[in-house]
């Protein structure tokens, strides 16, 4: 199920959505569109997402298509399953600005899943970032789960 | 929208220098409009970004041109199309999921999703001389880790059906 909180300060609003994006998340998406209509910024944190299905997607972008004409849309913590969809359809990133990733680890050791937060303007350091990064769970290193160069391919929308 | 020239700032009311044509490039061809006819376009614009409603439409008047304006936002593309997907729609998306997918030979769960999806919604009108690696491409991605039982029978049945009716038409 999908939770949504959005917070208003002067002409920006902050969008935090937590869960699932998917059939039942359709209500909610509709609602968001109320809350914030009206401001220049529109920052939206998707950490907290779980799973997207095709159809959750399908309506996020139609949401960030109608928003996207009204105010600037920036997206921080993107999960990478929505990174996966933007390498099927470009429009996934195509109407806000990506700001930040949640790029996919996995534990070279117990196969653990985690993520590491980077900034897409600074990709250049995820070299060195991977070559750092342990696993929380037994500390074992941890290897790309994606390969880098497709997964930040969306910055140069599909070119 | 369509007129892409409007990088360029016009001063349509600078009573030392009146506008009163302006040539427009809507889509791909020069245009000339009036200058009223240009703001009349622009408000309509403006209410359609705005959401709001565009009004009644403007009857042309005289020889002026009359633009086509679109009614309705842009649709986005849908991840899956409604319906049924011809072979250059599903080529393009295996294609895809092929390129981003290839490297690590790991099928993502979200791509994993999609192909057996538009699998699923193939319309089976497969071009005389098909210009792609379709097949190709998913008796790779059957391979990989990322696919499960289900998936991977689904890859191989679809991959079967497609070689059998390539090989009836060609024949």
């Amino acid at each position: 199920m999908l939770t949504t909180r959005v917070k208003i300060s002067g002409d920006t609003a902050t969008l935090t959505l937590e869960g699932d994006l998917d059939e039942n998340a359709v209500a909610l998406l509709a609602k968001i569109e109320g809350s914030v209509s009206g401001v220049q910024t529109l920052l939206v944190r998707c950490g907290g997402l779980n799973h997207i299905n095709s159809f959750g997607i399908g309506k996020w972008v139609e949401l960030m298509v109608r928003l996207s004409t009204t105010m600037a849309i920036e997206l921080h913590d993107c999960p990478a399953v929505m990174i996966d969809y933007a390498s099927i359809l470009p429009d996934v990133t195509a109407f806000a600005e990506v700001v930040s990733v949640l790029f996919p680890l996995r534990c070279k050791a117990c196969k653990t899943s985690s993520a590491l937060a980077i900034r897409v303007d600074e990709v250049a350091s995820l070299p060195k970032a991977l070559a750092a990064a342990v696993c929380g769970r037994c500390g074992a290193a941890c290897a790309a789960d994606v390969d880098p160069e497709t997964f930040f391919g969306f910055t140069s929308n599909f070119a | 929208m369509g007129y892409s020239n409007r990088e360029q700032v016009l001063h349509l009311d600078d009573p030392a220098n009146p506008v009163t044509t302006v040539t427009v490039r809507f889509q791909g061809m020069l245009v000339p409009l009036s200058k009223e006819r240009l703001l009349e376009l622009l408000r309509r614009e403006q209410a359609y970004l705005l959401g709001e409603h565009a009004g009644p439409p403007v009857a042309a008047a005289g020889p002026e041109p009359t633009l086509p304006v679109r009614a309705h936002p842009p649709e986005p593309s849908l991840i899956t199309p409604v319906g049924s997907i011809n072979h250059a729609g599903l080529s393009i998306r295996i294609k895809r999921v092929h390129a981003y997918c290839r490297s690590l030979q790991a099928l993502r769960p979200a791509h994993a999703e999609h192909l057996a999806i538009i699998l699923g919604q193939f319309d089976w009108q497969i071009p005389e001389h098909p210009n792609s690696q379709l097949d190709t491409h998913l008796k790779e991605i059957e391979g990989w880790d990322g696919v499960d039982r289900s998936l991977r029978q689904t890859i191989r049945d679809f991959v079967a059906r497609y070689a059998s009716a390539r090989l009836n038409r060609s024949a």
